[in-house]
């Protein structure tokens, strides 16, 4: 029981120490404007990572995430000037839910694994991202429409943190309180038994990567607006930090087992670390090696005890 | 004799290069001329090498996400200290120092049992950023002819790369199919359990493993940097995944437990060949990701095509050798 | 009253291959109708036709006197058919409910919102019309397989099946559970509904069937009341020749020790097991399910270490650190779970024999494997065992259940061993294979080696072994040997009735 127990909190425990450690190390941690800026800087792989939770719990991931950024800033870019920042914003979702819907129907009728599948597409989307821009920077700094994403507030809270709050709660619910959440679990824990069970599993996959890149569309959103250009370039590695922060956050590889608020604390466990190396004057490649360690030893010690639980059984 | 008997099926790889450059040549002169197929040569190696370590990597039902920094790393190891030691040393050096790599890799995969994608994926991290604070930030190089020769000279009108990934291969190749430590790999990514009764040591197995991985890496990273004549901690982004693309176009599956170091090979010259062709033809360099990707997604449909067919064909067969075998001497009813 | 069940006529031929040839049965409503057969009669195949896997390729269907059209998995299930097979279909990171009602989820109308209360409710409502004791909170993960074949049984129900077919729905259940897997199946019958019953083990058709099919080689055979038939005419209907030879000569008695048990234990498995195993002698182990068999063999191997006792092997007492001092001391093992731990799937008949001896066959330091001396390995190993494969660099995964059995068994003697533990080692093969294995193991006795069978098929182990020890919670029970060993008396050492420590009565 202690060990179920572990499995789901441990992140939590983690979290709650390493913060622990930090305000006790560097007080400036513990101020508003502080941890505003950590929440505010945690949100963009936040999000997409929300979405990510749902591909892991259901056996697969998708990798094109890091191109389908770099894309999304580009056509924020593009379109911004002529159409606004929202009107752009709802061009990007839809071109996220095509090139998503693509992903899904590459790998449910090309019957071709996700991880070769959406190393393709990663490939791909990447290379229209910068045929779209001919790899140049789309510049918006005359824009102030999109510095709303970043600056702005919602309800009195800054729209970065709110939109992660408002996605991860949509998250949560559809996880537990949807038959799509049962589905995926289902999906994740017996491919053949759900498809033989009559769920529409073809259905639900697609609805799932239509998921990732809608996240990945909202990251990307607040991501422009910080850099406040259009770049074919950004997001090379993103996939992999999104990847971390859900297997971080308890959601299991081998599928079946998701932990929605378990990826929002990785998440801000990871960009904890950063803003209390950051203030301790520690260089950023410091930041990446401890965000390697401390993901390989809270994995390693996650399972130490998995293997101890079944050594007592 | 190294050649197992294998079917026409198997050897796709080379018929799709064959006819690729059939077909090139037929279009564009450039492609008759040897100093495009050196090209190709060259450039396959640098991502074939590792490819052939991964291969076995993969065959045992491991996977290693760190190659692309490990390479960094150890190409930042191999320009900072051939000047003072000369090449063979380093070669042996930074060869030691990625199969070291490899094996701390194994270590937390095998004997802290970390799934390999978790552990892989952060040494990803932690070795480039390594790479990055050993150098600062900024690229070190070495100009001397010497040095460079090795990545961009030929031997005997053969590129000097290429050389050593077909030597590395058949080395390769050799061990996996005539050496009892081959046959251990495929048996563990055949069944696990299985190993075990037979007496196979696992963990050992799969940290000599990663440490090939490593090596191999290590050479990969000699030879690049020659070319470059330079090494930093950001070079190839993206390494990683190029090498596993080799390795599955190749036709090893992710699954485990049969692939082939010599399909590896060829599916690298493949990604080369396709490089080049794509400049020759002037495709525009971000067009030239999405044909990359489309074919390769066009090639790996046809692996799930094939996969089905051979699901069926497996189907079909094991009602008949269960037909075939089970009443051997059945005799007409009484 | 039309039978719920009338097939006339079905064949279904893969290429090169005719499965099933003009196969006409009848199944009657409400009965419990056993189908036995060798590994490829023809029963599988039978089975997935009716459960819309395959489509038959001539002949007719007919579900309660009207023709049925059987095209796909839903189909089947929609006329009310129902398959539980070997390897569930359960989702094991679910809960029970979850499970149960994965497609037809109770939600708020309008929203995609499910009603979890209204989703335990149905579920508690379905398991009682069985009495099934399931709390419909639970994970499967954490089900124990008896309790996993339950869910699945729920499933059925709730498909409101008809027709249920089992697939060999005991093998992974013990005494108790197997009773009360009757109990389940006796309720199924009183609901009317109709139960297609695929199995090997003879016994159980006799406890719980009304009417036996035989097919063979693809033809039906004959169809029979229960009452009618004994186990043996079944046997020889199944294989088509005598079966007097089935079992072969009963083995030798034992010479010198080969290997001894002081005082074995390991907490939580087995406690205080002293025995001896002689050469020459085939010692069978018999037990239910979790009475500790499997630990304690899996111990003598090296594959887990004991907490205390010794291993003595020829005189001397050794230590395992693994499976590899097992193999170096002269101990071969053969497992029960062929597709899992026994044989390696894509790697050729030639590379499983080998396997085992690779460095004492490599040449060069034992670095170089030369083809002569593995093929000529595998020839002697094909010549002694009757190996029946159609290429020697084939998958071994293509090979018949019988065959992979004795490619694994091959691979454990050629490593020269003098003493052979086998755990269940005819399980899920058929007859000719199980003849062909009992006689193989008859004449490794008569050639000296010591041989320790752990087996639940009693009359197998009545047959071949010339001693059996008997297993119960941990303790040995009985040491049987000669005229001592009988069924019953085996049956009552196994359940703890006699030879327990204070127990009796």
């Amino acid at each position: 029981m202690w060990g179920r127990i572990w499995e789901g909190y441990f992140i939590y425990l983690v979290a709650a120490v390493t913060f622990a450690a930090f305000a006790v190390i560097t007080p400036n941690l513990l101020t508003t404007a502080n941890l505003v800026n950590v929440l505010t800087n945690a949100a963009t792989v936040a999000i997409a990572a929300a979405g990510m939770t749902f591909a892991i719990t259901a056996g697969g991931f998708d990798l094109s995430i890091g191109s389908m950024l770099a894309l999304t800033t580009c056509v924020l870019g593009k379109m911004v000037p002529h159409w606004g920042a929202w009107g752009a914003l709802g061009m990007a979702l839809v071109v996220g839910a095509v090139l998503g819907a693509v992903n899904g129907l590459i790998v449910t009728k090309l019957r071709i694994q996700t991880f070769v599948a959406t190393l393709s597409t990663m490939i791909v989307y990447r290379g229209l991202a910068l045929l779209y821009t001919g790899g140049r920077d789309a510049t918006l700094y005359a824009n102030l429409d999109v510095k709303y994403f970043t600056a702005g507030e919602l309800l009195g809270v800054p729209f970065p943190i709110a939109l992660t709050v408002l996605v991860f709660s949509a998250a949560f619910a559809a996880y537990r309180f949807t038959p799509f959440g049962l589905r995926v679990r289902a999906i994740g824990s017996n491919l053949a038994a759900a498809q033989i069970s009559g769920i529409p599993v073809h259905a639900t996959q697609i609805g799932i990567f239509v998921l990732t890149a809608t996240t990945t569309v909202l990251s990307g959103t607040l991501l422009t607006s910080q850099i406040l250009t259009g770049n074919g370039r950004v997001g090379q590695g993103f996939e992999l930090e999104v990847i971390t922060a859900t297997i971080l956050g308890g959601t299991s590889l081998s599928g079946g087992r998701g932990n929605v608020w378990g990826t929002l604390v990785a998440t801000l466990l990871l960009t904890i670390i950063s803003n209390g190396l950051n203030l301790l004057g520690l260089p950023d490649p410091y930041q990446r090696l401890a965000k390697g360690l401390i993901f390989i030893v809270a994995l390693a010690l996650s399972s130490l005890v998995v293997l101890l639980r079944e050594r007592r059984a | 004799m190294l050649w197992p008997r294998v079917s026409l099926r198997e050897r796709g790889i080379l018929i799709a290069l064959a006819v690729f450059w059939a077909v090139c040549a037929t279009v564009n002169p450039l492609f008759r001329n040897p100093s495009t197929y050196e090209n190709i040569l060259r450039e396959s190696s640098f991502v074939g090498v590792t490819a052939v370590g991964m291969t076995y990597c993969i065959i045992s039902g491991d996977f290693d996400l760190s190659v692309g920094s490990m390479l960094a790393l150890l190409g930042i190891a191999c320009v900072a200290m051939v000047g003072h030691t000369g090449l063979l040393l380093a070669f042996v050096c930074v060869t030691l120092l990625g199969a070291t790599c490899g094996t701390l890799n194994g270590f937390l995969v095998a004997m802290l049992r970390i799934p390999a994608f978790i552990a892989t994926l952060g040494m990803y991290y932690v070795y480039r950023a390594l790479a990055y604070i050993v150098t600062n930030g900024a690229p070190v190089q070495f100009q001397e002819d010497w040095f460079t020769e090795v990545g961009s000279g030929n031997v005997v009108g053969i590129p000097t790369p290429f050389l050593f990934l077909v030597v590395l291969a058949l080395l390769a190749t050799y061990v996996l199919r005539r050496t009892p430590f081959g046959r251990h790999v495929l048996a563990i990514g055949n069944s696990r359990r299985a190993s075990e009764i037979s007496g196979i040591r696992i963990p050992r197995v799969r940290m000599a493993i990663f440490a090939v991985v490593g090596a191999f890496t290590g050479v990969a990273a000699v030879l690049q940097s020659s070319r470059m004549w330079s090494a930093n901690s950001g070079m190839k982004p993206g390494y990683e995944f190029d090498v596993i693309a080799a390795v599955v176009l190749g036709g090893t599956s992710l699954a485990g437990g049969r692939g082939s170091v010599a399909n590896t090979v060829l599916a690298a010259m493949f990604f080369a060949s396709l490089n080049t062709a794509m400049n020759m033809f002037h495709v525009e360099s971000y067009m030239q990701r999405v044909v990359i990707g489309v074919l390769l997604l066009f090639a790996f449909s046809l692996t799930g095509i094939r996969a089905y067919l051979g699901e069926q064909l497996r189907l079909r067969r094991e009602a008949r050798e269960a037909l075939a075998g089970a009443s051997g001497q059945s005799q007409p009813a009484p | 009253m039309a039978d719920a069940i009338e097939i006339r006529n079905v064949t279904k031929t893969f290429p090169g291959v005719v499965a099933l040839s003009e196969v006409s049965l009848s199944v009657r409503k409400g009965e419990v109708h056993a189908v036995v057969g060798e590994n490829g009669a023809g029963k599988s195949t039978l089975m997935k036709i009716l459960g819309g896997v395959y489509r038959a390729d001539r002949g007719e269907i007919l579900l309660e006197g009207r023709p049925a059209h059987i095209r796909s998995v839903q189909e089947a299930v929609a006329q009310g058919i129902s398959v539980i097979y070997q390897e569930f279909n359960l989702m094991p990171e679910l809960t029970v409910a979850e499970n149960l009602f994965v497609a037809d989820l109770p939600t708020v109308p309008g929203l995609p919102l499910l009603r979890r209360r209204a989703l335990q409710a149905r579920a508690e409502a379905l398991l009682a019309r069985l009495a099934l004791d399931l709390d419909p909170r639970a994970y499967v993960k954490d089900l124990s397989v008896s309790r996993r074949q339950m869910v699945e049984i729920a499933k059925a129900l709730h498909l409101d099946a008809s027709l249920l077919i089992m697939d060999e729905p005991t093998a992974a259940l013990t005494g108790e559970e197997v009773d009360k897997l009757y109990e389940i199946i006796r309720a199924l019958k009183a609901q009317g509904r109709t139960i297609l019953y695929i199995s090997h083990r003879l016994k159980e058709i006799f406890d719980v069937a009304d009417r036996v099919t035989v097919l063979r080689d693809g033809r039906h055979v004959a169809t029979e009341g229960i009452g009618a038939l004994t186990q043996d005419a079944v046997v020889r209907m199944m294989v088509g020749r005598e079966v007097k030879q089935f079992y072969g000569q009963a083995a030798a008695q034992g010479g010198e020790e080969a290997l001894a048990v002081e005082g074995l234990t390991r907490r939580g498995a087995f406690r205080d097991i002293s025995f001896t195993l002689r050469k020459g002698e085939i010692l069978g182990v018999a037990g239910l399910m979790g009475s500790g068999r499997e630990e304690l063999v899996k111990t003598i191997y090296g594959l887990s270490p004991p907490d205390a006792g010794a291993l003595r092997v020829d005189g001397r007492t050794v230590r395992l650190s693994g499976p590899g001092d097992a193999i170096r001391l002269g101990i071969g093992f053969v497992t029960e779970d062929r597709k899992d731990a026994g044989i390696f799937p894509l790697m050729s008949v030639r590379e499983n024999v080998t396997l085992n001896v690779l460095g004492q066959i490599a040449r060069l330091a034992g670095i170089h494997l030369e083809q002569r001396r593995e093929r000529s390995l595998l020839a002697e190993y094909t010549r002694f065992l009757k190996l029946r494969f159609a290429d020697e660099d084939q998958p071994v995964m293509f090979l018949s259940g019988g065959n992979q059995q004795k490619v694994v068994l091959a691979r454990a003697l050629a490593t020269r061993c003098r003493i052979l533990l086998l755990l269940e080692p005819t399980r899920g093969i058929d007859v000719g294979a199980k003849a062909e294995i009992y006689q193989l193991l008859g004449e490794l006795s008569r050639q000296g080696m010591a041989v320790l069978v752990v087996s639940s098929d009693l009359p197998e182990l009545i047959a071949i072994c010339s001693r059996i020890l008997v297993v119960w919670q941990g303790r040995i029970t009985g040491d049987l040997s000669g005229s001592q060993i009988a069924e019953a008396r085996i049956m009552r050492c196994a359940t703890g009735t006699e030879g327990a420590a204070g127990g009796g009565g």
